[in-house]
């Protein structure tokens, strides 16, 4: 029932809404103002009736009364002696007070409420007539004084005057019933007066209660009409404005304002939700997708079709570059290729010619033998020592285009294996003190490029070493993942300013001629460490020694 | 075992290292009948009878060099493997190469040897008396 009335309040514009609500106020108000007016006036009409007749009636019949037994006590007294004033006043009333009177009454006992009193009068009238003929015989027969002492008139008057008063008793107890009889009508009356003020009371308490009532129910529906899901919805707001879009649903079909504010944020949070998506999209990376726009003033719909164009673009520009830089870097891995690949290649085809020019002159020695000047023949050992330097420096050529990592059997290596691997290989003076840490770590690694590299570090602790007891000490760090070595030496040290220099192939230290050294070793060691990812440093002071240090992953 | 002297073939392009052969032959007493080709292109028509030559006895024991001018060392290698009439030969190689790809690959196809030209004379000649003696010990079939 009260939901039936709440679907149908739905379908109206509050403005109906109140209007009704006001209307019906209104109504209530007037109906029972009017009902107390008219209630009022009943009591007013009621008290009129009692103030015009009813009171001067009841006075009346006393009167009325009054002058009937006032009759009856003269004629009882003119009976008795002769006594010319009450004689007087008899008259008086036989002839014209009491028909006055009697008028007066029956006059005033018009209202339909007095109609029986109206009937008991006439009855009354009836029968004082009688008396009142009664009366006169008595007036005419003692006319004189002398019919005083008259015996049979005397006799007949006694008889009259009993007649008389027997009947005006009888007439007294009717008009007093008649009194009574007006009494009660008038009481009654009174009563509906009474009743018809307590009735507008009531009616007063009840208007109280129904505009109470009403008043409730309005803000009662008010409430659960407008206030609640105004509530809601400015909560719902709420969350969208702090950034949490959620769809909603209302929960009732209605067609009022509120309806239509519901539909409008509903819209509003569509056209967020909708954004959100695209966005989303765009943020995974589909340019593609249509930014849906609401109206043509869809600022926001704009922004983000502007920004997805934009990022389109630098996607695209990315790609350019990537695609640029793949190339570049393609292109130099493929100059780095043929770079070594000349390097091998050249190498090679230098060999044969330095081969054949060493046979030559070996071949020209024998044939020449003990014909050939000391001279000559120190001259051709010094051409054959530099045709051997040739192919040294040759060789180291083609290491190092061959030295870099070895991506086939990378596996976890024992350094500390490597190491004396690498020392048992390699020449060691007699005197030499050796130092090793008693652990030495596992490496990720090709075994052949780890040891090429301890060889390369190992030697040149151990050639360049001018003391008397030389030392060689293999030391290691834990850095992160990667593993820090240091091989250093109690040799003559190195300068600060060559510190870069020895790294480079072919640099030395010496002359070739005093040491018999190519300058490969470092620029190959390095090469190795740094295609691993590390990097080769030292530290040294000339006269102190020098620490080597290489970092290699684990 | 006099009697059973085989025939050598030298495929090499550089005129020095034939002539170091042939003297290193010579200091050892090597007297089998040394042919020499200059490519492998040329070893490949002399084994099978397209070039003029007098050579009745197909040779048992090619030496042989890797970097050769229009047909390399390997390639020749791969071809004589191909053939049904050349594939039983002793293919030594002698080269300057010391890359573990053309050793591989040399002994992949069957190489009887795998020798690194030294530079200097001395140790050739040794190498080339080893190789003589190793010959020597070695039978070979018929035909």
């Amino acid at each position: 029932m009260f939901q039936l009335l709440l679907s149908r309040l739905y379908r109206m514009k509050i403005g109906t809404r109140t209007a009704i609500s006001y209307f019906a106020v209104i109504m209530v108000v007037l109906a029972f103002t009017t009902a107390s007016i008219l209630l009022l006036q009943y009591g007013k009409n009621i008290d009129k009736k009692i103030a015009s007749s009813f009171s001067p009636v009841i006075s009346t019949i006393k009167d009325y009364q009054y002058l009937i037994e006032e009759s009856g006590r003269l004629s009882s007294d003119l009976t008795l002696q002769p006594n010319n004033t009450k004689k007087l006043r008899l008259e008086k009333i036989l002839s014209r007070i009491y028909t006055r009177q009697k008028l007066t009454l029956i006059g005033l006992c018009q209202e339909p409420g007095l109609s029986d009193v109206k009937k008991r009068i006439i009855g009354v009238d009836r029968k004082f007539e009688s008396v009142m003929v009664a009366e006169k015989e008595l007036l005419q027969l003692l006319d004189t004084t002398t019919a005083y002492h008259d015996p049979v008139k005397i006799q007949q008057a006694n008889r009259l005057k009993e007649r008389i008063e027997l009947e005006i008793s009888k007439q007294r107890l009717i008009l007093s019933e008649t009194s009574l009889q007006a009494i009660s009508v008038f009481n009654k009356l009174d009563a509906q007066k009474f009743a018809s003020y307590r009735t507008l009371s009531y009616l007063l308490l009840i208007m109280i209660v129904v505009i109470g009532f009403l008043a409730i129910l309005s803000i009662y529906i008010t409430n659960i009409t407008i206030i609640k899901p105004i509530k809601e919805l400015s909560s719902i707001l709420d969350e969208v404005g702090a950034g949490k879009i959620v769809s909603f649903q209302s929960y009732v079909s209605r067609s009022d304002e509120i309806g239509e504010m519901i539909e409008s944020a509903q819209k509003v949070v569509k056209g967020f939700k909708t954004k959100e998506q695209v966005a989303n999209a765009i943020g995974k990376g589909d340019y593609d997708i249509k930014v849906p726009m609401l109206s043509r003033r869809d600022r926001l719909g704009k922004a983000l079709t502007e920004m997805k164009e934009n990022l389109k673009r630098s996607k695209i520009k990315e790609a350019e570059n990537i695609k640029s830089l793949e190339a570049y870097t393609s292109r130099l891995e493929k100059k780095n290729r043929e770079l070594d690949q000349f390097a091998y290649i050249t190498s090679h085809d230098l060999k044969s010619p330095l081969r054949g020019i060493n046979n030559l002159t070996e071949w020209i020695q024998e044939d020449m033998g003990e014909h050939m000047s000391p001279e000559s023949k120190n001259h051709f050992t010094l051409l054959r020592g530099r045709v051997f330097r040739m192919e040294a420096l040759i060789n180291s050529i083609l290491k190092y285009s061959r030295a870099g990592k070895t991506n086939e059997n990378q596996e976890q290596v024992n350094s500390k294996d490597i190491v004396y691997g690498v020392l048992e290989k390699t020449d060691l003076p007699t005197n030499i003190s050796i130092l090793i840490d008693e652990q030495l770590p596992l490496v990720k690694a090709n075994r052949k490029d780890l040891e090429e590299v301890f060889n390369v570090f190992i030697s040149n602790a151990i050639n360049h070493n001018t003391s008397l007891e030389p030392i060689l000490n293999i030391t290691y760090k834990n850095i992160g993942s990667r593993i820090e070595f240091c091989i250093a030496d109690n040799g003559p040290g190195i300068p600060a300013e060559f510190h870069e220099k020895i790294f480079t192939i072919f640099q030395t230290l010496e002359r070739r001629d005093d040491v018999e050294n190519i300058g490969a070793g470092l620029a190959i060691g390095k090469k190795i460490v740094e295609d691993y990812g590390g990097k080769v440093w030292l530290n040294s002071e000339p006269k102190n020694g020098a620490k080597f240090y290489f970092d290699w992953p684990t | 075992m006099g009697d059973k002297i085989v025939n050598i073939l030298l495929v090499e392009d550089d005129e020095v290292d034939v002539m170091n052969v042939k003297r290193a032959f010579k200091k050892n007493n090597v007297t089998n009948p040394l042919f020499v080709c200059n490519n492998g292109l040329e070893a490949l028509q002399f084994l099978r009878g397209e070039k003029e030559h007098s050579v009745h006895e197909m040779p048992k024991i090619i030496l042989l060099d890797l970097n050769m001018p229009k047909m390399g060392g390997i390639e020749f290698l791969r071809e004589l493997r191909k053939d049904d009439k050349l594939k039983n030969i002793s293919v030594f190689v002698m080269t300057t190469s010391n890359e573990d790809k053309d050793k591989v690959d040399a002994y992949n196809l069957n190489v009887a040897g795998y020798i690194l030209k030294p530079l200097s004379m001395e140790r050739f000649i040794e190498a080339v008396s080893t190789l003589n003696n190793y010959w020597k010990l070695c039978e070979f079939p018929d035909k």
